[in-house]
């Protein structure tokens, strides 16, 4: 104690002492979260399964076990991509990692990461298109306009402005700008598969009756190009971004699952249309499925969507951190000034 | 004491905790979900009684039954009854010309109630959930017609129609759950008209709006992929869901193509029982 404090702070402002390893319990603070959202996720689903069973068609063991071997096939081309991302990442020149500025010690760090919000936007505008975005609830409801064109309007002045965005940010902070993008898409495939699980709860489990927002884009095609792009695209942010990020790992892992389901489905729809009709829809894992889950395939595919969404985001917020150190804002008065307190 | 030891005791404090939510938390928690919430029945559904021990009467899926058609011109009188158990009934009209007044009231009561004033030509319906004898008065100057039917959940029950002997029988099969409960006998007649129609017996099936009875090749459908895959005839709606009643096919069906019955749910695009049916 006495060291400490007769130590003055301005003797070593350029190399802090090492952060000391807390003595007691002190869990990884994001790994626990994940941890506890990962469980809440699975005990409400888990829950919502049972109270709410969808009456859809079932195979029987058989007849899910019937296509093994395009199981198997989903499995190895899986496998050879994730083999594949590990090669190129592992081979890949090694490029000189951008230097970090120092940290100043009692910095305080913005709350929201400056990189993942509207830089290049102006303030008028981004309250220009949160009012015309507002305004459309009112005429959608006055229109009684489909969910489907109420969800656009709502999105629409948003859509240029994001576009513009992630193009200015592709130029300064290059391949951050896609994943970001590529976060954003997943969020809004969330919305769809969210809505989905609350129509179900509405319904008491017609499924007939839900299809999420945009119910006619409801198929096996949308499906698969959806969690094929994403599956790739986190594949590529690897090779790109090397060993920076652990967490897009994790949510490569939980992509290439969700891969290996979309390829047995999207097989089983083009050619074996009646199976998939009478419950192979429930895949690998659903309810009743090759493999089997107490979950039916909303309920299945919403947990692997969140499984990829999670650690995604924790990926996504730490590269804006990143970002946000390696770019400082050109507006923004020197660090030393504004985020050292007096 | 090595150096590695002070590390692995801090990883193990970073995520032992994380760690164990995943692996015992998860499944535990889940299976707890798991045993404490059961699906609700969907194959019986059950009727309290009230006072006396608790009761249970299975029932049939709600279904609507004629109960009279009238017809006449200009002002009339006409009486029906509404069973005892009916959810409630319903009377259609439509007429040509004038203007269209009905009123009915039940034989118990004075009162009378309006159910349609409208100009002619017109129609409409009205629903009402008394329950017995009922007179109906129409006064209108034009032709006029009304249907009334009534929905009950009750058992269908009908005798044999007179063409159903034993001579006439041309296979005979036990239902059997697939999707959903199916229970009692079906049995394939060649009426003297040459038609094809079926006897259920003691029959019973899962309730459920809408559901058909598909005629199909297969011997035995266990499932529902066995049942879309085979080659079938739709024979129409399945008349109910409980009780002991005739259900004529349609005139085209060959009997060399009958070898098991269906019953499909269009709704879920399940096959609820089935039975197969072995010649006599």
């Amino acid at each position: 104690m006495a060291t400490v404090a007769e130590t003055p702070r301005e003797n070593s402002p350029e190399t802090p002492p090492p952060p000391k390893p807390p003595a007691g319990w002190a869990p990884d603070r994001r790994f626990l979260i994940l941890a506890i959202v990962v469980d809440a996720v699975a005990l409400t689903l888990a829950y919502v399964a049972v109270t709410i069973p969808i009456a859809g068609p079932k195979l029987t063991p058989e007849e899910a076990n019937r296509h093994w071997p395009v199981a198997l096939a989903g499995v190895l081309i899986v496998v050879l991509g994730v083999i594949l991302v590990i090669v190129v990442t592992v081979r890949r020149p090694a490029r000189e990692a951008e230097p970090l500025p120092p940290e100043v010690p009692g910095a305080r760090l913005a709350r929201w990461p400056r990189t993942l919000g509207f830089e290049r936007t102006s303030r008028s505008t981004i309250k220009l298109a949160a009012a015309i975005s507002i305004l459309t609830v009112p005429l959608s409801l006055a229109l009684q306009a489909p969910p489907a064109l109420a969800w656009l309007l709502l999105l629409a002045p948003w859509i240029p402005l994001v576009t513009l965005e992630v193009r200015w940010k592709y130029g300064r902070y290059g391949v951050f700008a896609c994943f970001a993008a590529l976060g954003l898409l997943q969020l809004l495939h969330m919305v769809e598969h969210s809505v989905q699980i609350g129509q179900l709860v509405q319904t008491e489990g017609d499924l007939g009756r839900s299809h999420g927002i945009f119910g006619q884009l409801d198929f096996e095609l949308v499906h698969f190009v959806t969690d094929t792009i994403l599956w790739i695209g986190l594949g590529l942010l690897i090779t790109i971004v090397r060993n920076r990020n652990v967490w897009l790992w994790v949510a490569f892992a939980a992509a290439s699952m969700h891969e290996v389901e979309h390829l047995y489905l999207f097989w089983l729809n083009l050619f074996d249309n009646n199976m998939y009709l009478s419950g192979g829809f429930n895949g690998i894992m659903g309810n009743q499925g090759m493999i089997g889950s107490p979950l039916d395939r909303p309920y299945m595919h919403y947990a692997y969507n969140l499984i990829v969404f999670v650690p995604m985001l924790i990926a996504i917020w730490d590269d804006a951190r990143r970002m946000d150190r390696l770019h400082p804002a050109p507006e923004q008065p020197p660090p030393d000034r504004t985020e050292v307190p007096a | 004491m090595s150096e590695s030891q002070p590390d692995t005791g801090s990883a193990v404090r970073r995520y032992a905790l994380p760690v164990a939510l995943l692996v015992i938390g998860l499944p535990l928690g889940v299976g707890i979900v798991m045993a404490m919430g059961k699906p609700p029945p969907d194959d019986v559904l059950f009727r309290p009684i009230s006072g006396g021990p608790a009761q249970r009467e299975r029932v049939a899926q709600s279904r609507w039954e004629p109960v009279a058609t009238l017809t006449g011109a200009g002002a009339g009188n006409a009486s029906f009854q509404i069973a005892g158990g009916a959810d409630q009934w319903k009377a259609t009209w439509d007429c040509d010309a004038g203007r269209f007044r009905m009123t009915a009231a039940q034989r118990s009561a004075a009162a009378r109630r309006t159910l349609a004033d409208a100009t002619c030509p017109g129609d409409g319906s009205r629903t009402r959930t008394s329950t017995g004898a009922h007179t109906l008065h129409v006064d209108t100057t034009g032709p006029w017609r009304v249907v009334v039917e009534q929905q009950v959940h009750t058992a269908l029950q009908e005798p044999a129609l007179a063409g159903m002997t034993p001579a006439a029988l041309i296979s005979r099969g036990r239902m059997y759950d697939v999707q959903r409960r199916a229970e009692g006998s079906v049995s394939l007649f060649r009426l003297r008209s040459g038609r094809l129609a079926l006897r259920f017996e003691n029959f019973y099936t899962t309730g459920s709006p809408g559901l058909e009875v598909w005629l199909s090749q297969a011997r035995r459908p266990r499932s529902t992929l066995a049942t879309r895959n085979a080659p079938h005839d739709n024979a129409g709606r399945l008349r109910s869901t409980l009780g002991t009643y005739n259900q004529l096919l349609p005139p085209e069906v060959s009997v060399d193509d009958i070898r098991s019955i269906v019953i499909w749910c269009p709704t879920v695009t399940i096959a609820f029982g089935a039975a197969s049916m072995r010649p006599v």
